[in-house]
């Protein structure tokens, strides 16, 4: 095994796999299996009947090329389940779709966005797969930013059918929510790359009249011809400074208006200056013209400013892309018939019907039916509760058992996940915010640079120079504000493309700041310290271990209950349990082999407990005929990472806290187990979001991790929050960072990142500062012209980008 | 020499119009997918069997589909 994946890997790249490697997704094959698809007039092997069902399809379908062309594999592809399927169902409804569907009067539009699209030929099969739709007006796959857009007739095509198409071939496509950052993200990043192109084509062509003027090529010119150059020059320089500079003057007028200083401050009085006394130049046909310095000094900042403003228009389209809009339907019992209608739309007082394994879409009361609902997500706490008629159940958390009848008892607006929502609101607007290094370093450096300027202009006129104001704009130009505005930017810009490498992503560029400051850390426990899944921790048994996991297997696989999980890899074929029956907070009974057994709490099993541990396990018993087989120990399991990072961050002398919802000994038992300076336990968000603040009011810069709807307030109001990418979507909304794969190693990782960004960017104004101390002594003693000043500015700026490209080594 | 008073205006008009299909460039999204693109050409009409059915038009996200083009009426 471990041979055929290297060597799938190393031939990855020709596309000749081994026989034992599936040749649509490469993972290795069970020889057993036999699932072979023809492709190619060649026999290929398929690892899974979801990877020969998409394989055959694109055969079928005559897409065949894909395979010739494709420079990544495909990734394993699932058969769609048929809960799956009525999902993909429910985007049909008309009241849902007004949510995400664009409609005209002769067609509908939505853009999609598809998982794992990673080359070209992946875009070009769904747009193919998607062509033979009748009814299917237009599609266009971006690789980019992984999106399909789509235009269809909704008279001849569904919707869901689109979503069903997309999904024969191996690719999952979903509605999402475009992040309110993302639209002025690329607004912002096209309106830089307009202004770029301006200012460089305006540059090319002053640069030629300028060249022409200071060397002298046209022979001996004649001044008509001078002031002809100067004329068109300034033409074509005015957009340039009119437009392309508007953002600088923007920028430095927001500083100024909230008395501060910014790199925009000189950059903006550079250009203003130097254009101002350039066309004064020109109409009195006398001194110096610098239009071309003007021209290009816009050029370079423009160029830095796209480049920054592209990765950022990256992050938030990546950040969209999260945010997946799953319908929330609910089954409504309407005159004794079951109707499937939005969740939005129930009223109180209205009945719906919750079956095992959905998610209840309204807060309610039990009517009928008892059950066990998780409410992990709402309240950290990890345990199913028990819930039965006349209790109160929540929107969001999800029914295990058995079908529960629920009475309506609230609007939408009035859930419990409402209130927390609107809680997360509050706490987003009075987040605090940290004032970053290169601002503070930035403003001193600036008001230096001022200064300087002004006392040169006013030194050399008392002395009576007329060159005064040239000199003072040489100094203005040669102090670089070029190299000092990228030095940031650049950093930002190289630390965050080599950080979503590591499938970390960044939705807010402040967060490396914050990363270096950190002094006190709170974790949530479900799902974030833990892995949130029930694992198996011991099996007590004088009977052969495999032999009672395959028994505890047999019986759990009847059971919605998050424990069964644990046991399904047991899962063994040769033992199947009939007749069983679940009891509700009990446990289960089957006859497996011709023997009953039951499984499940002691009193249910009808044998003696066994002493509760230390380590807090959840304890159950599997028993035949009142006599105790086996006793199996289940936790929340801490995740393996967990360990690593909490011993990092004591080392670094940060404050570690766990702020869980849970009440329950758990969290004692992880607080104790990770070694964390403080637990916090059985917390309302409400209350979580307090102690917060109290923190944060003692002077501790605090980062908040966690994954559920219940962390999302915390999230919004601390300084740093990370979020688990498998958790709530308010929650990854609520971040500052989110861990796309969970892995909390990534988090030294980003510190260790910050850091470095922290150096790179002292180095860059070090080197900004250092280069201008040994030219602005020439520019003060009016040596250095400037467009000598402008050379100098952008070999120093090459300097700088070039130092902050340094971040991307060193992370792969 | 003189003639340069004629040709840098013209110049300018080029670099204008030049500048003007940037725009419109930008506009129609572009630069939206620069990985793409480049491999598109590999991709062509080379499936005999799908020759008879015009395919649904495959071009980049213009506000206005041209949904003659696979309207069976």
């Amino acid at each position: 095994m471990m041979s055929s994946q290297t060597l799938s890997s190393q031939s990855s790249s020709s596309q000749d796999l081994t026989e034992q490697d599936c040749y649509h997704c490469g993972e290795p094959v069970t020889p057993a299996l036999e699932l072979t698809v023809e492709i190619d007039q060649q026999t290929r092997l398929m690892c899974c009947h979801g990877c020969q069902a998409v394989a055959q399809s694109i055969v079928d379908n005559g897409l065949v090329s894909y395979y010739r062309l494709r420079s990544e594999k495909g990734t394993q592809a699932s058969e769609l389940v048929p809960e799956q399927l009525s999902e993909l169902y429910s985007y049909d409804i008309k009241e849902l779709q007004q949510e995400f569907v664009d409609v005209h009067s002769d067609h509908n539009e939505i853009t999609l966005t598809v998982e794992n699209v990673s080359c070209a030929a992946c875009a070009w099969l769904i747009e193919r797969q998607l062509a033979q739709l009748p009814g299917l007006l237009q599609s266009n796959v971006n690789t980019t930013t992984s999106r399909l857009s789509v235009s269809w007739d909704d008279q001849q095509l569904k919707l869901s059918t689109i979503l069903f198409e997309v999904a024969k071939v191996g690719y999952k496509a979903y509605p999402f929510q475009v992040d309110s950052a993302e639209l002025h993200e690329v607004a912002t990043a096209n309106a830089y790359l307009r202004k770029m192109v301006i200012a460089g084509l305006a540059t090319m062509q002053v640069m030629m009249f300028a060249m022409a003027v200071y060397f002298d090529v046209l022979g001996s010119l004649s001044t008509g011809f001078t002031d002809y150059f100067r004329w068109i020059s300034l033409i074509i320089v005015t957009p340039v400074v009119c437009y392309c500079a508007l953002p600088f003057y923007r920028n430095a007028l927001s500083a100024l208006t909230a008395r501060r200083l910014n790199m925009d401050v000189p950059v903006s009085l550079a250009i203003l200056l130097a254009f101002g006394a350039s066309v004064i130049a020109t109409i009195e046909k006398s001194g110096e013209v610098y239009f071309e310095s003007v021209s290009m000094f816009a050029f370079f900042l423009l160029l830095g400013r796209f480049i920054e403003q592209r990765a950022k228009k990256k992050a938030s389209q990546t950040s969209s892309n999260l945010f997946k809009l799953i319908p929330s339907t609910a089954l409504q019992l309407i005159d004794g018939q079951t109707q499937t209608v939005p969740a939005r739309l129930l009223q109180p007082g209205d009945i719906i019907l919750a079956k095992p394994g959905q998610v209840i879409a309204a807060d309610g009361i039990i009517i009928s039916g008892t059950s066990q609902t998780s409410e992990a997500i709402l309240t950290g706490e990890s345990m199913p509760v028990a819930k039965t008629v006349g209790d109160t159940v929540f929107a969001s958390s999800e029914n295990i058992e058995s079908p529960l009848t629920i009475e309506v008892s609230c609007g939408a607006s009035e859930r419990l996940i409402s209130q927390i929502i609107k809680l997360q609101e509050q706490a987003a607007q009075t987040k605090p915010k940290l004032a970053s290094l290169a601002d503070s370093l930035a403003q001193y450096v600036v008001m230096a640079i001022l200064v300087l300027a002004g006392l040169t202009y006013i030194g050399w006129s008392l002395a009576g120079s007329d060159q005064a104001f040239w000199i003072a704009l040489a100094v203005l130009v040669a102090t670089c504000p070029c190299a000092l505005s990228l030095a940031t930017p650049s950093a930002y810009t190289c630390a965050s493309a080599a950080i979503s490498r590591q499938a970390i992503l960044l939705r807010s560029g402040d967060a490396f700041d914050a990363l270096t400051q950190v002094n006190h850390v709170c974790f949530d426990k479900t799902g974030t310290l833990t892995t949130g899944e029930f694992t198996i921790n011991a099996v007590d048994s004088a009977l052969d271990k495999q032999h009672v996991l395959a028994l505890c297997a047999a019986l759990e696989a009847n059971s919605q209950h998050p424990i069964a999980t644990a046991f399904s890899e047991h899962f063994d074929s040769s033992y199947l349990a009939s007749q069983c029956s679940a009891k509700s907070g009990g446990g289960i009974t089957g006859t497996i082999n011709g023997q009953t057994y039951l499984l499940g709490s002691a009193q249910y099993a009808g044998v003696k407990p066994i002493e509760q541990s230390a380590d807090h396990c959840v304890v159950i018993y599997l028993s035949c005929d009142g006599q105790l087989v086996a006793s199996v120990r289940l936790s929340d399991q801490i995740r393996p990472q967990s360990n690593a990072l909490i011993e990092y961050l004591t080392a670094r002398g940060i404050t570690t806290t766990l702020l869980t919802g849970d009440n329950s000994m758990h969290g004692d038992y992880v607080a104790n187990a990770l070694k964390l300076d403080h637990l916090v336990k059985g917390q309302t968000p409400e209350q979580k979001l307090a102690y917060l603040s109290e923190q944060q009011k003692n002077g501790a810069i605090v980062a908040m991790f966690g994954d559920g709807v219940n962390d999302a307030p915390v999230l919004a109001g601390a300084h740093l929050s990370f979020a688990m990418g498998t958790g709530a979507d308010i929650a990854k909304s609520s971040a500052d960072i989110v861990l796309l794969h969970d892995d909390l190693a990534k988090v030294a990782i980003a510190i260790g990142l910050a850091h470095r960004v922290k150096r790179i960017i002292k180095q860059n104004f070090g080197w900004a500062i250092g280069y201008n101390l040994i030219a602005v002594p020439f520019a003060i003693v009016g040596l250095l012209p400037p467009y000598l000043a402008a050379l100098g500015m952008s070999l120093s700026s090459v300097i700088v980008v070039t130092n902050s490209l340094r971040l991307l080594k060193g992370l792969k | 020499m003189n003639i340069l008073l004629l040709l840098i205006p013209m110049a300018l008009v080029i670099i204008a119009v030049a500048i003007w299909f940037f725009f419109w460039a930008i506009k129609s999204q572009q630069f939206d997918d620069l990985d793409r693109q480049g491999a598109n050409i590999l991709f062509d009409d080379d499936q005999p069997q799908q020759q008879p059915q015009q395919p649904a038009k495959v071009t980049s996200n213009v506000a206005t589909p041209h949904s003659n083009d696979t309207d069976p009426e």
